[in-house]
């Protein structure tokens, strides 16, 4: 007990091993998430950036009606004569930034009520587990039904929809990243030096729980996206003039005879754009738990 | 209305039927393939992709392009018809196959990520490593704690799904053109016959209670203990 | 009037309760207990696991509530203290400190939960990184650069940096190599002849506590079984469980 040399003098400085996880490179060394990144840059690129590119206008009826890919028109061209290919480019955006900002919503709300189940009593806890595992075994395609009878059919009828499938498995994943968060010493620490909750949020869970909940939010998108084209196939999404990758679909089934690019070209895009933000959350799951 | 319902249920309960066997025996080989050859980089990469695959892929994109070749090409499926399975055994599965192919991708990609992880979980505990490094064959001589590891979570997503089929084959029925439980549900919705859609919410709640109470059975058949904690 | 003792535990009792209204498991840990802490004193608890070591701990902290029997602060019942006035030292190095906050920010959280001015701020952690043998190129590193013992150093830092009156070292050196844990020990000594907080060291390792607690207490089945000032147990002890620990730790 008589060794303090290192205590008054400063313990060997170590060379800095590695940087902290969250600045590290992802995906290093797997090409799936390399993949789905490359496609995921181009598909959102394409979606959002489409009225910049030479596509055409996607409203302007310039060609013949219903006719498949031709040099003049790539894709092909739709019942009014409009051209396909700017038609797809719009679709991709509205399909994937529908489901983003529901996914937003549902992840914000979701973080919100995971963290409270976390803190709240367990009686609190056990009604909110009840609840999130009714709610995530309830038919998807009932839920968004449920949803455009009530709201009418229409963008905000999908952004509900894709909310109420989502928000459950969040609430999950939050809630048990959180309980898993509140149960470690430096929680602890901070209570007793006087931190409230709201602290213990902001200092503690959030940065915490960042990466399992951006996993999640990566399968969340792509499923909202599958539940976007479903409802908006159906009719009970997104209305036209507007479009989407799942209304071009429902459009084109009923040429599938006189023209099957029509339903399989929007159909394989929104297969690629569900890809792409898989891909991206598979390689980060595994990232994750390899550390 | 209750005549109607019954009628279309006929269709949609062989749908899921068939769509859950054709999700649980692919999903649990291809999981159970996947789980054991995780341990080589390549066949993990490859193993992923596959399930990945099966994630990502729309029910609007496989069923457009199954009703396309049925209706293009001369093949040994139908659409359109729904022969009774009495009456014509043949003649149905020519018609129910497709749809139910259609309904099963997403289940697939769902319980074999779940088979995955089991397998990697049972793969992973340290006397099944010490197994392994004695040269012992691993699979064989775990054979039961393998299957009673996958099997609860397995029957948790399965239970999941078949509520889903039973409740959302309103898109395969459309595209195939069959008068089910879903085609009715979105015509309901579509005419704002409100009586109709929460006819169709009323009967797939029930279908689900009863799933989930029968999931809860089976439950205690796979682990005894589980039937001990209920009864007591 | 005497000064009224720091932190006072006045006939406590405390059980965990499992199960559900029903069917109700009740497992007493304390029952009447009592422990006084003058300011400025090291009370060292030892005993072994599931003595209730940490029970007290945790209710001297205001953590946890009391059955029955009451918990007092300076002589005033236990509530919510003002921020920076308690503080603990954990058991686990790998989670005592936040792998997302550099050391200067995990450092400076008491201090800015106790509203401390925000430009003397920095200056004070790196005085307290001083003290408890850090050098200012520590103040910039992740948790996950640093050894466990240097993560236990800067637990002890982030908690002496508000001069609390009370500090927990709760297991504060079980879980570090045997060379590291009697450096940790001998930094806590004189860091508590430096600022004289009153604390208590909870071990179940008696020759640590021997060295670094005034008044050690043993616990067995959250009763207090032998007490007495800490040269007492170099000499080999009357009572019988106090034998055994010392048997066990070496002596």
């Amino acid at each position: 007990m008589t060794d303090s040399s290192t205590t008054g003098a400063p313990a060997a400085a170590r060379p800095a091993r590695s940087a902290p996880r969250s600045l590290r490179i992802p995906f290093r060394g797997d090409p799936l998430g390399w993949l789905g990144l490359l496609l995921l840059v181009l598909l959102v690129g394409v979606g959002i950036l489409h009225p910049l590119l030479p596509l055409g206008d996607p409203l302007a009826s310039v060609g013949p009606r219903v006719a498949g890919p031709s040099a003049r028109f790539l894709l092909g061209t739709d019942e009014l004569g409009r051209s396909l290919l700017p038609r797809v480019a719009s679709a991709i955006g509205v399909t994937i930034v529908l489901s983003a900002i529901a996914v937003l919503v549902a992840t914000v709300v979701g973080v919100a009520i995971g963290c409270c189940a976390a803190y709240a009593s367990r009686r609190v806890d056990q009604l909110i587990t009840r609840v999130t595992d009714v709610l995530f075994s309830f038919p998807t395609i009932l839920i968004a039904v449920l949803v455009s009878v009530v709201l009418g059919p229409g963008r905000p009828a999908a952004i509900v929809a894709i909310v109420a499938v989502t928000l459950p498995t969040m609430i999950r994943v939050a809630r048990a990243e959180a309980l898993r968060i509140v149960e470690l010493d430096f929680v602890t620490s901070a209570e007793v030096a006087g931190a409230r909750l709201g602290w213990i949020v902001r200092r503690h869970l959030l940065p915490n729980m960042r990466e399992a909940v951006i996993v999640q939010c990566t399968y969340s998108i792509s499923l909202g996206m599958l539940v976007e084209g479903g409802i908006s196939f159906l009719g009970l999404g997104v209305q036209a003039p507007d479009t989407s990758l799942g209304a071009l679909v429902g459009a084109g089934r009923l040429y599938l005879t006189v023209a099957p690019s029509y339903l399989l070209i929007p159909g394989f895009v929104l297969g690629l754009a569900v890809l792409a933000f898989n891909l991206v959350g598979d390689s980060l799951r595994a990232q994750r738990r390899e550390q | 209305m209750a005549g109607e319902i019954f009628g279309r249920a006929r269709v949609t309960i062989e749908l899921a039927v068939l769509g859950g066997l054709f999700t649980v025996v692919p999903g649990v080989a291809l999981g159970l393939l996947g789980g054991v050859s995780a341990r080589r980089r390549g066949s993990a990469t490859a193993t992923r992709l596959v399930n990945v695959l099966f994630l990502s892929l729309p029910e609007i994109l496989l069923g457009g392009l199954l009703v396309f070749v049925i209706t293009t090409y001369v093949v040994p499926f139908t659409v359109g018809v729904w022969p009774s399975l009495v009456d014509d055994p043949a003649g149905n599965l020519a018609a129910a196959v497709p749809p139910a192919l259609v309904l099963s991708t997403f289940g697939i990609g769902v319980v074999m990520a779940t088979t995955r992880r089991a397998v990697g979980t049972v793969l992973d505990e340290p006397y099944v490593r010490a197994t392994e490094i004695r040269g012992l064959p691993v699979l064989t001589t775990y054979r039961h704690h393998l299957w009673r590891n996958i099997a609860a979570p397995v029957l948790t997503v399965f239970g999941i799904y078949l509520a889903y089929l039973l409740g959302g084959a309103a898109i395969v029925e459309n595209l195939f053109a069959l008068n089910g439980l879903g085609s009715y549900l979105i015509n309901a919705a579509d005419q704002r016959d409100y009586p109709a859609v929460q006819g169709v919410v009323l009967a797939a709640a029930a279908a689900f209670v009863v799933i989930n109470m029968l999931i809860d059975v089976l439950y205690g058949v796979i682990d005894p203990r589980v039937g001990r904690r209920g009864a007591a | 009037m005497a000064e009224p003792p720091l932190v006072e535990l006045d006939d406590v009792s405390f059980a965990y309760s499992q199960g559900s209204a029903w069917a109700r498991v009740r497992t007493p840990v304390l029952e009447s207990f009592s422990l006084q802490i003058a300011p400025g004193e090291m009370i060292g608890l030892v005993g072994e696991s599931g003595s209730g070591k940490s029970t007290v701990g945790k209710l001297c902290l205001g953590l946890m509530r009391p059955e029955s029997g009451q918990v007092r602060f300076t002589g005033t019942p236990m509530r919510r203290q003002r921020p920076g006035t308690l503080s603990v030292v954990l058991q686990h190095p790998q989670t005592s400190l936040n792998p997302r906050l550099t050391v200067e920010r995990s450092v400076a959280e008491p201090l800015a939960l106790a509203r401390a001015d925000r430009t003397g701020r920095r200056e004070r952690v790196l005085q307290i990184l001083e003290q408890v043998g850090l050098d200012p190129s520590f103040a910039q590193r992740y948790p996950a650069q640093l050894s466990g013992g240097q993560r236990q150093r800067v637990s002890i830092a982030r908690a002496l940096v508000t001069e609390p009156r009370f500090v927990l070292f709760d297991e504060a050196v079980s879980a570090l190599d045997v060379s590291v844990q009697a450096q940790i020990i001998n930094l806590i000594r004189s860091l508590q002849d430096v600022h004289r907080f009153g604390a208590i060291f909870i071990s179940h390792d008696l020759r640590a506590t021997r060295y670094v607690a005034d008044r050690i207490i043993v616990l067995q089945a959250g009763a207090i079984v032998d007490e007495g000032s800490a040269h007492r147990f170099y000499e080999p002890a009357k009572h019988e469980y106090t034998r055994k620990l010392q048997l066990a730790s070496d002596i």
